[in-house]
C-alpha cells in the first residue's frame, strides 16, 4: 500500500470515529433521567424563568430527540458548543479557550518535554547495564513512582517545598491581566516560578510511566547485530548508545509521544486541583462537581477530536518512519 | 521420560504423573520468578495488606465512622497513633478500614476489564476482517483517552459509590488486556494444533475456550495485575476528589477528608502521609508482581 493510500484510509478512520464520538456525545447526556434542562433544574430548584426558557430554546428540549440532535449538530458545525449552567451566561467555548487551555498546553507541554528526554536518557542507561545493580535499583524507583498517586506527590511536594523549605509558592496561576505585575517580564518570571510545584509532580508522575517503555525498546535494539558490529569497531560506548542505538528505539517511542499530544489538551486534572492550576484539567473538575453537563459535553468533544487527530498522526509518522507499518 | 527394561524383556515407558509435571513446571516457574528479588517483595507487600484487610474488624481499635471517639483534630498520641480528624473520627482506624475497599475495588475492578479485555481481545484476534478493524479502531480510540476525565464524566453522569465506581473503572480500564490478547491470538491460532484441531471439524467456540484462551492465559494473568495497580490508583484519584465511595473507608477518602481539613498547611502529617503510602505500597507490590511475572512470561526478555 503507498503511503497515499495509507493516509487516505486513515484519514476515513479518524473522520468515521469523529462522527462517532459526536453522535455519543450527544447520547450520553441525554440518556440522562428527564434531559439536560431537567436535570440542571432539579439539581438547583428554583431557576429564573429567562433561564429556563434560555436552556429550551438551546436544546429544544420539548422537541423530539431527532430534531434535538439536528439542532445539535447545527449548533456544532457553527462553533457554538452552547452555554455553560454554572457559568451562566458565559458560552462553553468562551471558557474552554481562554487562558485555562494556554495554562495547560504550556503547563503540560513542559512536563511532557521533560519527563520525555528524562525517560529515554534513564531507559538507555538501565539497558545498556542491564541486570546491574543500575538497572534493578532504576526500575524499583520507576515501579515506585508508577504505583504513587501523583495527586499525593503534589500534596508532599507542596508540605515540603511550600510548607517547610518556603522554596515554591502555594499554588495558583498567575495571570498577565494582573494589574500587580509591572510588565511582561514580571508576569513571566513569578509564572514560571508558579510552575517548579505542577511540573515536577507530572514530570515524576509521566517518567514513571516511559521508564519501562524506553528501557524495553533499547534492550531490542540491543540484541541488534549493528550494535555488536559498532562495539567491535571500538567506537565509545556512550557513542553508541546514543547516536546508533537510541535512533532506532525511538520509533515505538513515538506511540508514547502521541498519548501525550492528547494530555497537552485534557490537563491533568489531579495535579490541576492540587495545585489550583487554572487550565481545563481544573475546569473539568469543577464541570463535574456542578454537574455543568453542557461544558463538560464540550470537554469531552475537544479531548475526543485531539484524541483521534494525535493517533492519526502518531500512524502516519509510524508508516512513514517505518514502510513494513503499511500493512 | 525414561525407558527401563522390564524383568519379561518387554520395554515400558514411565511417564511422570501429572502432579510431578505440574510440580516440575512450578518448579521451573518459581526459579525464574524468583530471579530477582522484585517477585518476593511483592508478594510480601501485598499479603500484609491483604492480611490487614482481612483482620481489619481485630486490628483497628475504633470503628472508623464514630464520631467523637476523642477529642476533635487530635494530635497522635499512644490511644490515637495517627491522631482524630475533625469529628473526633480515629485516623488509625480508618487506614486500617482503608485495606478492605482499596484491595476490593482494586481486584473486582481488574476482574471486570480482565473479562471484557479478552473477550474483545480473543474476537478480533480469531476472527479478523472487519470485526478486527472495528474493534482495534474502538480499542484504539479509548486508549487515547484520557482516563481520568472520562471517568469523571461518567461518575457525574451515574453518580459515586462502591458499585458504580468498581463498573466504571472495570468498564474504563479493558484496553491494554485487549491489545495483548489480540496479538497473541494472532499468533497462536497460526500454530499447527489448531489446524489440527480445525481439520477434525472443531468449532470455533471449542478452539477458542479450548486451545487460544489456555495459552493467552498467563500473559492475560500478568496483564490483569497490571490492572489491580491501575485500578487501586484510579479509585484513590476519584475519591481524593470527592466522588468515591461513602459510608466505608478507603484511603483515597482519607486523604479527602485530609485535603478538606487543610492538613498539608496545618502541618498535620499523620493525616495524609500514611494513607498515600499505603496506596503506594499496595499498588507497588502488585507492580512487582506484574513485573516478575512478564520477566518469565515475555520470551523475548527470557532469551538474554
Amino acid at each position: 500500500m503507498s503511503l497515499k493510500s495509507y493516509i487516505a484510509r486513515r484519514a476515513l478512520d479518524s473522520i468515521f470515529l469523529l462522527i462517532v464520538t459526536v453522535v455519543f456525545n450527544f447520547v450520553l447526556f441525554r440518556i440522562m433521567p428527564g434531559n439536560p434542562a431537567l436535570a440542571v433544574l432539579g439539581r438547583t430548584g428554583q431557576v429564573r424563568p429567562e433561564f429556563r426558557e434560555a436552556l429550551q430554546i438551546r436544546y429544544g428540549t420539548n422537541l423530539p430527540i431527532w430534531d434535538q440532535f439536528v439542532i445539535y449538530l447545527q449548533r456544532l458545525l457553527e462553533g457554538d458548543l452552547g452555554f455553560s449552567f454554572y457559568y451562566y451566561p458565559t458560552p462553553v467555548s468562551d471558557l474552554i479557550f481562554s487562558h485555562r487551555l494556554l495554562n495547560t498546553v504550556l503547563l503540560m507541554g513542559i512536563s511532557i518535554l521533560l519527563s520525555f528526554i528524562l525517560a529515554i536518557i534513564f531507559g538507555t542507561i538501565a539497558a545498556s547495564k542491564f541486570k546491574s545493580k543500575t538497572d534493578l535499583v532504576s526500575i524499583f524507583i520507576t515501579l515506585t513512582s508508577y504505583s504513587t498517586p501523583v495527586f499525593w506527590v503534589g500534596m508532599l511536594i507542596i508540605f515540603y517545598f511550600f510548607g517547610q523549605f518556603h522554596l515554591i509558592p502555594l499554588s495558583g496561576s498567575p495571570r498577565l491581566e494582573d494589574p500587580k505585575y509591572a510588565d511582561f517580564f514580571a508576569w513571566a518570571l513569578d509564572y514560571c516560578y508558579h510552575l517548579i510545584g505542577p511540573v515536577t509532580t507530572l514530570t515524576i508522575s509521566f517518567v514513571g510511566a516511559w521508564f519501562l517503555i524506553a528501557r524495553d525498546q533499547m534492550l531490542g535494539v540491543f540484541m541488534e547485530d549493528y550494535i555488536t558490529t559498532a562495539r567491535a569497531k571500538g567506537l565509545k560506548e556512550r557513542r553508541v548508545l546514543f547516536v546508533h542505538a537510541r535512533k532506532n528505539a525511538m520509533l515505538p517511542m513515538i506511540s508514547v509521544l502521541a498519548l501525550a499530544m492528547t494530555y497537552l489538551v485534557s490537563g491533568a486534572t489531579l495535579t490541576e486541583t492540587v495545585f489550583s492550576w487554572d487550565g481545563i484539567g481544573l475546569l473539568t473538575f469543577d464541570a463535574v462537581t456542578y454537574s455543568d453537563y453542557p461544558l463538560l459535553q464540550g470537554l469531552f468533544l475537544l479531548v475526543a477530536a485531539v484524541a483521534i487527530f494525535s493517533s492519526f498522526l502518531a500512524d502516519i509518522i509510524y508508516a512513514y518512519l517505518d514502510p513494513r507499518i503499511r500493512y | 521420560m525414561s525407558i527401563t527394561g522390564a524383568k519379561d524383556g518387554s520395554i515400558q515407558y514411565l511417564t511422570p504423573s501429572l502432579l510431578t509435571r505440574y510440580k516440575i513446571r512450578f518448579n521451573r516457574f518459581w526459579h525464574l520468578y524468583t530471579d530477582s528479588p522484585f517477585g518476593l517483595i511483592g508478594i510480601f507487600l501485598v499479603l500484609l495488606f491483604v492480611g490487614m484487610g482481612v483482620f481489619a474488624p481485630i486490628l483497628a481499635p475504633y470503628d472508623p465512622n464514630r464520631p467523637m471517639v476523642g477529642d476533635r483534630s487530635d494530635n497522635p498520641s499512644l490511644s490515637h497513633p495517627l491522631g482524630t480528624d475533625r469529628l473526633g473520627r480515629d485516623i488509625f482506624s480508618q487506614m486500617i478500614f482503608g485495606a478492605q475497599v482499596s484491595l476490593l475495588i482494586g481486584l473486582s475492578a481488574a476482574f471486570i476489564s480482565l473479562v471484557i479485555g479478552t473477550f474483545i481481545g480473543l474476537t478480533s484476534g480469531y476472527y479478523g476482517g472487519f470485526i478486527d478493524l472495528l474493534l482495534m479502531r474502538i480499542t484504539d480510540f479509548f486508549i487515547q483517552l484520557p482516563t481520568l476525565p472520562l471517568m469523571l464524566v461518567v461518575v457525574s453522569l451515574f453518580g459515586g459509590g462502591m458499585e458504580n465506581l468498581i463498573l466504571i473503572i472495570g468498564f474504563l480500564g479493558w484496553t491494554g488486556t485487549a491489545r495483548i490478547v489480540r496479538s497473541e491470538t494472532l499468533s497462536i491460532k497460526q500454530r499447527a494444533f489448531v489446524e489440527a484441531s480445525k481439520s477434525v471439524g472443531a468449532g470455533n467456540r471449542h478452539i477458542i475456550i479450548g486451545h487460544i484462551l489456555p495459552n493467552v492465559f498467563p500473559l492475560i494473568f500478568a496483564n490483569a495485575i497490571l490492572g489491580v495497580v491501575n485500578s487501586i490508583i484510579a479509585e484513590a484519584g476519584l475519591s481524593f476528589l470527592g466522588f468515591g465511595v461513602v459510608g466505608s473507608w478507603s484511603w483515597g477518602r482519607v486523604l479527602y477528608e485530609a485535603g478538606r481539613e487543610n492538613a498539608i498547611l496545618l502541618g498535620s502529617w499523620w493525616h495524609f502521609i500514611p494513607p498515600g503510602i499505603s496506596i503506594m505500597l499496595l499498588a507497588l507490590g502488585f507492580s512487582l508482581i506484574s513485573f516478575s511475572l512478564n520477566e518469565v512470561l515475555n520470551p523475548r526478555l527470557r532469551e538474554r
